[in-house]
């Protein structure tokens, strides 16, 4: 064993901490050792204060009022961490790009722009710092092979470019006090011939949307709907479309995490260049799978959802369910598990167990074994080129002490985002299983796999995005036909793609293929695939005893 | 507050005249030391930047000064018309086209009392009454949290309303203060919460083909370096580093 000063420094200095960080997969004496080894490493940089910038979700939360205050403490680095929406980190991160200004000298940015750090080389490789310029502040105990996310913070050259801080999924949610309701079950059986249960394919969900929206209607006096959305034109409308409607429906390739070599936003890619969006050059953002998925969302948002829902974005849509008046949602982001396990709300029992469960969201028509699931995302700390090095290195200490091991098991007890194989096969993570309505058995399970962020296909994600809103807009808040609406934004994505052809060298820089007829495409195995006969095949549930066995 | 009309490089006041089809109109407020009238023209940080985009850029700038609710309403309803400069944030990303960011401002909370004051997090201000001038967006960020925010109309108002303890904690950005303090004996430690990167906001339907030139000399700007020695003149003159 090599001993070191920090090591020995392992003492009841900082016995204090101890009592903020009960739960540990670390022995106390481990979780004192790290935090002297913080303590000695951070000295050259006492004194100095890091600027932190991440989307506003409880996790986060956390670490700015928790974590920060400790590290400074520990360490006399002050910190100020920034939380925000989740545009205005991608629009800071942008801002520093483009100006050369040291905004911030660590972000949070979710993985789903792992093609374009990759591509730009702004960002820092991690790989790389920690065994260079960072070396001597990479934490000996990180352990990055305990990192679940890593493969989505992993581009396609090799390099580690982004250390995951936390992460959550989005998953079917279904009231299943509502669901076993014997009245229910005997009403909905009579009108649509089979059980009321997890729906496993979106005709069952657009039968039990129905079902509570139009027949049942009230539930112990309350208006309820049988479906929840959201549609306002906004940037958090693009995240719900690209996120995961089109993966969810099948329009990508299978492969994970992401489609080969048509990924779920539709972008075909070619070695590693992306060749095109539109189905003329290969792409699938204009064929009829993808059309199938909004046109689903837009009905179903009109159909069943609360009417108010039209005019909703992320945020407002996001406190509806804990109202108690929704029976399900398609997909739903458990960045708000905490949230929803509140004693206090009408969708808890009275000893604050949840009358809610978490399933595998239904698939679309499309959809084929092998596909990712779903979406899932992964804030992720990131470091940019434009940050001096003293600033890097002091802000990668508090980004560690963030994720370490001697911290990472309290903070995913308290905010359920949880990043580490360690942690969510603790004791104490599983011991929260009955509370946590099925939160528990995803992440044991190698489900965690299937649920993926948006991945390298995506050449420049800030401007990408700001595409799907604009025009998913048009069909969900101006009523414009999707057909149209999905060509529309099929043009503007091969647009940009040839943008960004002009304008990079990368040797992962687009490179747009000549147009074709659709049917050259069509009639090749894979994605963009041709209409199918019938994209609604009978509605089929599952008992979720069945369901979770697929988790297993 | 009359409006102000300056025609840039002649930044001197006339009269109200058409605008062409190929001219910006761009609203702003007086907001020292961003925005401020010296005698007959305008100057500030705000000014110096868009007097460079418009030598660079060729395209017709003129500049009109309202209150603040007036030069965003002004923006939100005609075409080719822009307000400057305010946060560019999700909540309004869809309501704009944007050039940007025209600068990054960093805020601070500074504490009548001494013994309070650098006590990090947000978590540390329950309980305590803030002030925050309107259309900064941090007293709508600071409400967000569940803080007690009075809004003052311009940042000298939310100023005084902590040197006559009004409120427990004043929030500005970092050159706003500094400007303050050369005025009104202010706190001079503040302990900083939030960075916002402001912009020029124009109406939606604006000419795409006066936008883009305007926002290719922004980002020459930035790239040659020209933008942050502008930058450090200012915090030279009030004192101060933004740490940019």
């Amino acid at each position: 064993m090599v001993c070191c000063s920090w090591q020995a420094a392992a003492n009841t200095e900082h016995t204090a901490l101890l009592q903020h960080f009960p739960q540990s997969t670390l022995s106390p004496e481990q979780q004192l050792a790290e935090w002297a080894w913080f303590a000695d490493a951070a000295k050259p940089y006492q004194g100095m204060t890091v600027r932190v910038v991440s989307e506003r979700i409880y996790t986060h939360w956390y670490e700015s009022n928790v974590l920060a205050p400790l590290f400074s403490e520990l360490t006399g680095i002050q910190v100020i961490h920034e939380l925000t929406s989740e545009d205005d980190v991608i629009k800071k991160l942008q801002a520093q790009q483009q100006t050369g200004l040291n905004i911030y000298d660590a972000y949070i940015n979710d993985s789903d722009l792992i093609g374009t750090h990759f591509r730009n080389q702004q960002v820092v490789s991690l790989s790389r710092f920690t065994e260079g310029e960072g070396k001597a502040v990479t934490l000996p105990t990180l352990d990055l092979d305990d990192f679940m996310g890593l493969p989505f913070t992993t581009a396609s050259d090799g390099q580690l470019y982004q250390l995951p801080d936390q992460q959550f999924a989005n998953l079917y949610w279904y009231r299943q006090d509502w669901f076993s309701r014997p009245e229910l079950k005997q009403q909905f059986k009579e009108l649509y011939g089979y059980e009321l249960d997890v729906p496993v394919n979106w005709s069952a969900y657009q039968d039990i949307a129905e079902f509570f929206s139009e027949y049942v209607r009230e539930i112990d006096g309350q208006r309820v709907y049988g479906h929840m959305d959201y549609g306002k034109r906004d940037p958090s409308l693009g995240w719900r479309i690209s996120d995961a409607w089109l993966s969810m429906a099948g329009t990508g390739d299978q492969g994970l995490p992401n489609g080969i070599p048509v990924d779920e936003w539709g972008i075909r890619v070619e070695d590693c260049r992306p060749v095109g969006a539109s189905v003329a050059r290969g792409g699938a953002i204009d064929a009829p799978a993808s059309i199938y998925a909004i046109q689903k969302y837009v009905d179903w948002l009109k159909d069943y959802a609360p009417p108010e829902a039209q005019n909703m974005n992320f945020s407002e849509a996001g406190a509806e369910i804990a109202k108690g008046h929704i029976a399900q949602q398609i997909f739903w982001y458990t960045a708000f598990t905490a949230e929803l396990t509140r004693p206090e709300l009408p969708i808890t029992d009275e000893h604050g167990k949840p009358l809610w469960r978490v399933a595998p969201s239904p698939t679309g028509a499309y959809w084929q074994a092998g596909m990712k699931s779903g979406y899932q995302d992964v804030g992720a700390w990131t470091l940019l080129k434009s940050t001096p090095l003293k600033r890097q290195q002091a802000a990668w200490l508090y980004a560690q002490f963030a994720v370490s091991k001697s911290v990472s098991l309290t903070k995913t007890l308290e905010t359920l985002t949880p990043i580490r194989y360690s942690d969510v096969h603790s004791e104490a993570f599983s011991a929260m299983a009955p509370k946590l309505g099925g939160l528990v058995e995803f992440y044991q399970s190698s489900a965690h796999q299937e649920w993926t962020p948006t991945g390298s296909n995506v050449p420049d994600y800030p401007q990408m995005a700001t595409l799907w809103w604009q025009y998913a807009g048009l069909a969900s808040y101006e009523n414009e036909p999707v057909p149209e609406v999905m060509q529309q934004l099929a043009v503007a994505m091969d647009s940009k793609l040839e943008q960004l052809a002009n304008s990079s060298d990368s040797p992962c820089a687009p490179r747009l293929n000549p147009q074709q007829e659709k049917g050259v495409w069509f009639a090749q195995p894979g994605s963009p695939k041709a209409k199918l006969d019938n994209e609604n095949p009978a509605g089929r549930t599952l008992s979720y005893s069945e369901l979770l066995k697929r988790w297993e | 507050m009359g409006m102000i009309r300056a025609a840039l490089l002649a930044s001197c006041l006339f009269s109200p005249a058409l605008t062409s089809a190929k001219q910006l109109v761009l609203h702003g407020y007086l907001n020292p030391p961003y925005v401020m009238q010296q005698d007959y023209s305008l100057g500030g940080l705000w000014i110096d930047i868009i007097n460079h985009l418009q030598s660079d850029s060729e395209v017709e700038l003129i500049i009109e000064l309202h209150p603040l609710r007036r030069a965003y309403k002004l923006a939100q309803t005609k075409p080719n018309h822009c307000v400057f400069a305010i946060e560019r944030s999700q909540s309004r990303e869809a309501q704009f086209a944007w050039v940007s960011p025209l600068s990054i401002s960093r805020y601070a909370l500074f504490n009548a009392d001494p013994e309070q004051a650098t006590q990090p997090g947000l978590s540390a201000l329950q309980g305590q009454q803030i002030s925050a001038h309107f259309g900064s967006g941090v007293a709508e960020y600071l409400r967000s949290f569940d803080m007690d925010v009075v809004v003052a109309k311009t940042p000298e108002q939310g100023a005084k309303l902590l040197l006559r303890e009004r409120v427990q904690v004043w929030a500005s950005d970092v050159l706003t203060a500094a400007y303050l303090r050369q005025q009104l004996p202010l706190p001079q430690n503040g302990v900083e919460f939030f960075s916002s990167v402001r912009s020029i906001a124009c109406h939606p339907e604006t000419d795409k083909a006066l936008l883009q030139p305007l926002q290719q000399s922004l980002d020459a700007f930035y790239q040659s370096g020209g933008l942050a020695k502008l930058l450090q003149r200012y915090e030279q003159q009030y004192q101060l580093s933004m740490g940019l």
